[in-house]
């Protein structure tokens, strides 16, 4: 297994937000939905800078929509993850599962 | 003196940063990403609030873009053309002044460059002005991407941007471009 295979933590991030927003995902709700869960001020430029790399790895997938008028008459990409994106979140999960076993991160260094 | 309906529009020198540094296919989504919040942001929480946004996101997106932009190229090279940008927009300001958008006015970029996005401001059927990327609409209408001879890069052959301001597929569906602004597309 190479190391390409695990994902970065924004790209984890970013996989994990198009899982929840299912069909809704393109760059508006995604930055919102880090900022709202994170409480982290993202940019739209860090999220697409990821979402082309994770796109280029075959972790996700894009379609454009329909352009709607409120966006000055240009169309959503929307992104959907694919079976080897979702498989590179359950390991890199299992990863940090594995990493995290055992230790006592709250009181230890707290 | 800057008019009421310019004021709510995004901050213009951020709006030509981002399309000095996006690609035609990142512009498409990113500037429709920002516009769509932008309006949002406007009505939630007024125009100062939402312009602030604007340029915040607009700086953190360029540090992103051009992060992974530079690396790739020398920095002779980043520098030469950046040099190719400005006198493009030079230009292009020059022929937009005159609101001249033929073909021939334009061909300097078709020359200089390796792709060109034509934006252009098109009224709809309902009065309500919307910014379409002509290459988009060349799309739409049937065109193909690339290389088929309707616009993009210095190899294909002349885009047909008619000389009396219309723009439109094998007489398909005319539409009269109002003016014409121009971003760079660097590959």
């Amino acid at each position: 297994m190479s190391g390409r295979d695990y994902l970065g933590e924004f790209e984890h991030i970013i996989v994990l937000a198009l899982l929840r927003l299912d069909d809704r995902a393109y760059g508006v709700t995604v930055r919102q939905e880090i900022e709202f869960r994170t409480n982290r001020e993202v940019s739209i430029g860090a999220v697409y800078a990821t979402l082309d790399r994770l796109e280029t790895k075959g972790f996700v997938k894009s379609h454009r929509g329909d352009p709607t008028p409120e966006r000055g008459g240009r169309s959503k990409r929307f992104f959907r993850v694919t079976a080897k994106g979702v498989a590179a979140v359950n390991r890199t999960q299992r990863a940090l599962q594995r990493m995290t076993e055992g230790l006592d991160l709250i009181r230890t260094y707290s | 003196m800057t008019s009421q309906a310019d004021f709510l529009q995004p901050p213009r020198p951020a709006v030509w940063l981002v399309n000095l540094f996006t690609s035609a296919e990142e512009a498409e989504s990113i500037r429709g990403d920002l516009l769509e919040e932008y309006f949002h942001l406007m009505s939630k929480s007024g125009v100062a609030f939402a312009r602030n946004w604007y340029w915040r996101q607009t700086v953190k997106t360029i540090a992103h873009l051009v992060g992974g932009w530079i690396p790739c190229r020398s920095l002779v090279d980043h520098c030469r053309r950046s040099r190719r940008i400005f006198t493009a927009e030079v230009r292009l300001r020059v022929a937009r002044a005159g609101n001249i958008c033929s073909s021939s006015q334009i061909s300097g970029f078709r020359t200089s460059f390796q792709r060109l996005c034509i934006l252009c401001d098109e009224w709809d059927c309902d009065r309500t002005r919307h910014r379409v990327d002509v290459r988009w609409v060349y799309r739409r209408l049937g065109g193909q991407e690339k290389g088929d001879g309707c616009y993009d890069d210095a190899r294909s052959g002349p885009w047909r941007i008619g000389g009396s301001g219309y723009v439109g597929v094998g007489g398909q569906d005319w539409r009269r471009l109002e003016s014409v602004d121009a971003a760079l597309v660097l590959r």
